[in-house]
């Protein structure tokens, strides 16, 4: 990460609580900013409030306390753009059609939308799958469909839900690869959710590490690899230390949800 | 035999032998004919009633009342179903409107409706919509709530606000429940309908059951009931044939799965 590079996310002192019989705090005193072109990742326990955050971050919720800002570079684009952790694709919409659905709600002309979706559907190898509809897909086909989507956006900022989650562990190393490429190419700004610890080293510019609910940033590891990292950085042992230590890190508070949830 | 030919063979193979039963066994004299009179005697019953008696008219003004009643409850139910599904405010105003008045059988309001509209066409098309009125709010109201948060959300994300959050997200997500209610709706529509034309009318098919069963007509009640019965069945034939048009991305699904019900 360069320093000099002006914030594109700024959360400050952010809370949500979610009203009702539990009441749950699901974040207390968040406070980010991410960079222009960085890649941040967020890892912590399950149910520690990193999806409400992207949902912040998105404007699909409100916070209850606190602000969430992101720095506009054209009027006309679109401010995020999420990929969901249940892919959440469009049922009645063709694979294509989905990933056009972003650019046709800003009227851009159908030819020049499905240009851009079939370009993004082959990034990703789904080129022979546009006319496909989402339930004839297998779990891990979606989630790139729920991807390129995302993508076919151009969005300020993109928020990526556990896009990896579902994958069986080649194809996620595969998108892993690809995921790592996009990043030298288009230099888009990430916020990045995963329980894979090695694939938040491998992608990111930093990690965010979350406590158990209510979720607080516990720690942000800086990673100095630079954008410009080859697949082969998993091989080193300075790969497996970083990866060693932010486990280390996160063990207690795995251990400290598990135990809430079990109350 | 192709697998939709051999589909359509299963669906149509008990009707058609209960009626081929009903057929012999009238004619073979197993059964007490003036209580069930020979199916056949029944269709000619039918068709001359048609032609030549007053039953085209009664068919006519009862399909004629059907449609104006289901057209005005698909309208109104589905706009008021869709908004007490989709804000809170909405919901807690009418539910206990539809709380009420939806078990309520619609055909006891008939009396009221003919002091207030007089025995014109107004009170059996009122009390007919009545019916499918709720209930298609209730059915759409339930599918619009249950389309998953997820969906919404990706929605509003890709930019499907305003009215496009109607147009492109919400009922392209609630077709096909909306479309099995409006069926059902239908149907009561149809059920309440006959019943008030059988209580009240001049005309239309209850109006013609009740008169042949005044005069002891056998065939006629039956040739009035196998018309309501054939109205039925040709609802939801429509409603059928309608849905792979209206929803085509459930077909390929069929497709894939070589015919097979998905
Ligand atoms: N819409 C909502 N209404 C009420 N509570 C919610 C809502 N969304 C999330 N929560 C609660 O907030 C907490 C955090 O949920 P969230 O989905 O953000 O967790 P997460 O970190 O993404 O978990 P996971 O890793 O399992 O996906 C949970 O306790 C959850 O029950
Ligand atoms: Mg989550």
């Amino acid at each position: 990460m360069s320093v000099q590079a002006k914030a594109k996310v700024r959360l400050n002192d952010v809370a949500k609580k979610f009203p009702g019989q539990e009441n749950v705090t699901a974040l207390e005193g968040v406070s980010l900013e991410v960079a222009e072109s960085e890649f941040v990742s967020i890892v912590g326990p399950s149910g520690c409030g990193k999806s409400t955050l992207l949902r912040l971050v998105a404007g699909l919720y409100e916070p209850s306390s606190g602000t969430v800002e992101i720095e506009s570079s054209k009027p006309d684009r679109p401010k995020t753009a999420m990929v969901f952790q249940e892919h959440a694709l469009f049922p009645w919409l063709s694979v294509r059609e989905n990933v056009m659905f972003g650019p046709r709600n800003r009227n851009m002309p159908k030819k020049e939308a499905a240009e851009i979706a079939d370009e993004q559907l082959a990034r990703l190898g789904l080129a022979r799958f546009g006319d496909f509809f989402p339930h004839q897909l297998s779990g891990g086909m979606k989630q790139r469909v729920g991807i390129a989507r995302a993508l076919a956006q151009d969005a300020e900022v993109l928020l990526m839900d556990e896009p990896l989650g579902a994958l069986d562990a080649q194809t996620r190393t595969l998108l892993q690869e690809q995921i790592l490429e996009l990043r030298q190419q288009t230099k888009p700004t990430v916020l990045y959710i995963t329980h894979a610890i090695d694939e938040a080293v491998f992608l990111s510019d930093r990690i965010v590490l979350m406590s158990a609910r209510p979720g607080r940033i516990r720690d942000i590891v800086q990673l100095d690899f630079g954008p410009d990292r080859s697949p082969e950085l998993r091989g080193t042992s300075e790969f497996a230390a970083l990866s060693q230590d932010i486990w280390n890190h996160l063990r207690d508070e795995v251990q400290l949800a598990m135990a809430v949830d079990d109350r | 035999m192709s697998p939709s030919v051999y589909r359509g063979a299963q669906a149509w193979a008990i009707p058609i032998v209960l009626l081929a039963v009903w057929e012999t066994s009238t004619r073979a004299g197993l059964l007490d004919p003036r209580f069930f009179p020979v199916l056949s005697d029944i269709l000619v019953t039918a068709v001359d009633q048609l032609v030549n008696g007053r039953l085209g008219l009664d068919l006519v003004l009862t399909l004629q009342r059907l449609m104006m009643a289901f057209a005005l409850a698909a309208v109104l139910g589905v706009a008021i179903g869709v908004a007490s599904g989709r804000w809170r405010t909405v919901e807690l105003l009418i539910r206990p409107i539809t709380d009420t008045l939806y078990p309520l059988p619609k055909i006891a309001l008939l009396p009221l409706f003919i002091i207030i509209f007089g025995r014109g066409e107004g009170a059996y098309v009122i009390t007919a919509f009545a019916t499918g009125f709720f209930q298609i709010i209730i059915s759409t109201r339930g599918s619009v709530r249950d389309v998953p948060s997820d969906l919404i959300e990706a929605g509003r994300n890709f930019g499907a606000t305003g009215t496009r959050f109607f147009t492109r997200l919400l009922f392209p997500a609630i077709a096909p429940g909306l479309l099995n209610g409006l069926r059902l709706g239908m149907a009561t529509c149809l059920i309440t309908l006959v019943a008030a034309e059988f209580v009240g009318a001049e005309y239309g098919l209850g109006a013609m059951i009740r008169r042949a069963g005044q005069q002891f007509a056998v065939e006629e009640v039956y040739a009035g009931i196998v018309l309501a019965g054939v109205l039925g069945l040709l609802i939801n034939l429509a409603f059928r044939l309608v849905t792979p048009i209206v929803l085509p991305w459930q077909r390929p699904a069929q497709r894939a799965a070589g015919g097979q019900k998905v």
